[in-house]
């Protein structure tokens, strides 16, 4: 037994994986759980999703463009982030993050391309000057809008969707392999790590989309579709289920085994963490939408659109933070406690600095902000909702 | 051309393309092996003149903390940071204190890693066991450390020693994170991964590490497995030895001698 | 650049080359020629399409060749294939001369580790100059005390080309005597070491700079007489 006297190892004092360590994850939840919204509809065929597909797709697109940010904001040297790519150490987990993320970034473009192709060339034709040219660059200079070539379009936007899901759950769950492969800290050391990581990333994904389509209907007038809200309620509820389910079954597994580990995990659990771990991650955060989505889920066909609308929105939210909880506890909760089990130190983000608040408030206010100039380059909602059917 | 010719199809084509791609692949893979010159080469690297008869093949560096003799003076603290420029606040090497009383309970503490040396304390019970534990990274054989560098700027040598590229290094702090012994930390000015060379600059030049020649009671010894008359390598022979956090199969090269269970 | 890699893959690029100049692939008919699918590959990025002003009308499925409606993957794929390339270009010329050389690393790092400076000087260095001092300290029991612990490293006081450079410092404060003789629980207990009240009478605060060092020469520190005050 390793008695608490608060002793930590002299180079414990400082808190290397900061606030941008907790976004990061955070935000390739995002980009996975969205992926996978799509994916539902454009490989497994659930129509109810038409009318978010593309608003996933392009939510996918915006937060994978600024995924790479939170990284190069906490790289002590960003200037040399390609030499992951340039000498990558093949047992070296983070190596693989280049690649992966080039890979997925490929695959995602060219579907979002492909699905927009036809709608990109019809906007070259609305319009003159440099915005057409805009287009036609956009388009690549090749206007074929004949059914054939839609066609083939949409067979390759389903094959690229099928491929994304495995990249998508790759770049995800390497993130969580990250954490899950230092043996070295036993908060982090198990495998449930990146599967705990990629459920959480898909109720994040699908949490942030309710709450998107959503806005962007109030905003623009329009009829929330009930159909596909209380299908995102359903897969939200399944998922969010998984995820925490596994969340707490690692915490049970470490406190019934009783290991070694577990004298400075409950403490750590208990008195560091206290707030964002049980309050925030288990009882605001799941206890409350479950009950919350449980209602919407099981009393759906009798629930008033707007109240269906409200429950999805505060419980998507709750999600929403509890999955912000969940990386913050992983990532910062071991770092809290010194290697020496004996003693934790403490970590408050600073407002303004390179890896402090505010960042972390841009790096999720710029992917929306994305959000909306993709929707002024292509028609993300209106009446043409998948024009690569053919 | 005498293999018969393929057909045209857009499978074939498509083939051939994705074998290109195949080969670039490859080649992004082989380029930076360059094949081992090591093995035929005497000395690594022999534009230093300082030192042109080292060839690193003919040694394997160890250390031995002898805790028995160790009076937790912290010299050795001060004599690191003076000849590695360590920054304040930050520790290549540092000495544990370990107060412990008959019923088991414990207490630990390093005031500043130990380098002003330590003054008495009140651990609110009657001690009856007493030591320090001098620490330093352990040069680990099966290296944590070194795996998850993902851009090959932290190896070890063949001498057994573990180090740093300061001009590779990305200064990501995965490194930091994957060692058990938190003998690792990002330097505060350079922005990179740092840590104890085992004074990689002395030892190359027959000099023992600083914070050996500094011991004034001899409880870091520094060795060459390699030496047949070396005495580090003589107790590693015969005296029962153990290492750091023997569990986690790191196989140190910083071999202890009289630790307590309560040292992790 | 690293020549042997290189030399395969331009092998392998080569090779390729050969293959679409065979005539299978690269006819020599002119018309089987523009029906090939590397001709679809460079007309697919040579030839400049005009925008139809309005959308060809829906005449429904017609069976045409396959590779008609490829065009703009065929624009794709050169765009993804230039990319890579340009990627694989950058980095042959970005991967350091000596990466790769003893291992995963760069070799030339071992030499700029080999070649930082030294600041403790070997043990005996001091005696070169001060073998009077070298020689007390060699019989009394502060022979494993090497002179650099008290004082300062040799290069604050030697220039490297074995000048004068600075005084060495001294250092008398009594801190520096008690860091090792003040007595504490984990001090191992045969290693000398003192009460400080009992010892001299006085509080540890009240040791003022050179106290210990009336009766304890620093360089053989047996009291003369061989009793305490």
């Amino acid at each position: 037994m390793l008695a608490s006297v608060n002793y930590l190892f002299p180079n414990d004092l400082h808190i290397h994986w900061s606030l941008m360590i907790v976004m990061y994850p955070y935000i390739t939840g995002l980009v996975a759980g969205a992926f996978i919204v799509s994916s539902l509809y454009h490989v497994f065929g659930k129509e109810e999703f038409r009318p978010i597909a593309r608003l996933s797709l392009l939510t996918s697109l915006a937060f994978l463009v600024v995924a790479t940010c939170p990284l190069l904001l906490h790289l002590g040297h960003p200037e040399r982030a390609l030499n992951i790519m340039i000498t990558p150490h093949t047992t070296s987990a983070m190596a693989g993050f280049g690649f992966l993320y080039s890979i997925y970034m490929i695959i995602l473009v060219l579907e979002v391309w492909l699905v927009f192709r036809i709608d990109i060339i019809e906007q070259a034709r609305g319009t003159t000057g440099w915005r057409r040219r805009g287009y036609q660059l956009l388009a690549l200079g090749v206007y074929d809008t004949s059914p054939e070539a839609r066609a083939l379009d949409h067979k390759v936007v389903t094959v690229l969707a099928a491929i994304g899901i495995p990249a998508a759950c790759m770049l995800h769950g390497y993130v969580g392999f990250l954490f899950g492969g230092i043996k070295a800290n036993p908060w982090w050391s198990t495998p449930l790590m990146p599967i705990i990581f990629l459920f959480s990333a898909v109720v994040s994904g699908i949490a942030a989309l309710i709450i998107f389509y959503q806005v962007a209907m109030k905003v623009r007038g329009e009829e929330i579709d009930q159909p596909c809200i209380s299908a995102l309620a359903r897969w939200l509820w399944l998922f969010m289920i998984i995820s925490v389910s596994l969340e707490l079954l690692e915490i049970i597994s470490l406190a019934y085994e009783r290991a070694e580990e577990w004298e400075v995990i409950s403490e750590l659990i208990t008195h560091q963490l206290s707030f964002s771990y049980i309050s925030l991650q288990m009882i605001i955060g799941a206890l409350i939408p479950f009950i919350l989505l449980m209602t919407t889920v099981l009393l759906d066909r009798f629930l008033h659109p707007r109240v269906r609308n409200s429950l999805t929105f505060i419980a998507g939210t709750l999600l929403l933070i509890q999955v912000m909880a969940m990386r913050w506890n992983v990532v910062i909760g071991g770092q809290i406690f010194s290697k020496s089990f004996r003693g934790f130190r403490d970590y408050h983000p600073h407002f303004l600095e390179r890896e402090g608040v505010l960042p972390a408030i841009l790096l999720v206010i710029i992917p929306c902000v994305l959000l909306y100039l993709f929707h002024r380059v292509v028609p993300m909602f209106g009446k043409r909702t998948d024009l690569s059917q053919g | 051309m005498t293999k018969p010719l393929e057909p045209l199809t857009r499978r074939n084509f498509v083939k051939k393309g994705c074998e290109l791609a195949a080969s670039a692949v490859l080649f992004l893979g082989i380029l930076p092996m360059k094949t081992a010159r090591g093995s035929s080469m005497t000395t690594p690297h022999n534009n230093d003149s300082d030192s042109p008869q080292y060839d690193w093949e003919e040694h394997l560096y160890a250390f031995l903390v002898d805790t028995r003799k160790c009076i937790g003076c912290g010299i050795c603290v001060k004599a690191c940071r003076i000849e590695n420029n360590v920054p304040e606040g930050f520790y290549r090497t540092w000495v544990e204190r370990y107060e412990i009383s008959e019923r088991g309970e414990v207490y630990v503490d390093s005031p500043k890693g130990g380098q002003e040396g330590f003054t008495p304390i009140e651990p609110g019970f009657k001690t009856t066991k007493g030591f320090f534990v001098p620490k330093l990274c352990n040069h680990c054989d099966n290296t944590p450390c070194t795996q998850v560098c993902p851009v090959g700027a932290s190896y070890s040598t063949k001498e057994g020693v573990v180090l740093v590229d300061s001009k590779r290094c990305i200064g990501c702090g995965y490194c930091v994170q994957a060692c058990p012994y938190a003998s690792r930390y990002l330097h505060p000015v350079t922005k990179t991964a740092d840590k104890c060379t085992w004074c990689y600059h002395r030892i190359t030049k027959g000099l023992p590490p600083a914070c050996v020649q500094a011991c004034p009671v001899g409880a870091r010894q520094f060795g060459d497995l390699k030496k047949e008359d070396d005495p580090v390598r003589k107790v590693l022979a015969t005296e029962r030895i153990s290492v750091l956090q023997m569990e986690k199969l790191t196989k140190p090269n910083c071999y202890y001698i009289g630790l307590d269970k309560e040292v992790r | 650049m690293h020549e042997q890699p290189l030399r395969q893959w331009l092998a392998t690029l080569w090779r390729f080359i050969r293959w679409i100049c065979t005539p299978e692939i690269c006819p020599r008919d002119p018309e089987r020629l523009l029906r090939s699918p590397i001709a679809a590959f460079f007309r697919s990025l040579t030839t400049r399409e005009s925008l139809p002003s309005a959308p060809p009308q829906d005449k429904g499925v017609t069976v045409t060749s396959p590779m008609k409606h490829t065009k703009h993957y065929y624009r794709i794929a050169a765009f993804l294939i230039g990319a890579i390339f340009l990627f694989l270009i950058v980095r042959a010329f970005l991967i350091p001369k000596s990466f790769g050389e003893f291992g995963f690393y760069r070799a030339d790092n071992l030499s700029e580790q080999k070649r930082l400076p030294i600041s403790f000087a070997a043990r005996g260095d001091c005696a070169a100059c001060h073998p009077d001092i070298a020689t007390r300290h060699q019989q009394g029991p502060h022979q494993p005390v090497q002179c650099q612990n008290c004082h300062a490293p040799l290069t604050q006081h030697i220039a490297g080309d074995g000048t004068h450079k600075a005084p060495m410092p001294i250092n008398r404060a009594s801190a520096l005597c008690l860091r090792c003789h003040r007595a504490l629980p984990s001090r191992p207990t045969e290693f000398p070491q003192i009460q400080i009240v009992e010892h001299t009478g006085l509080a540890e605060h009240e040791l003022t700079e050179g106290f210990c060092i009336q009766c304890h020469h620093p360089h053989d520190p047996r009291p003369a007489g061989g009793k305490h005050p």
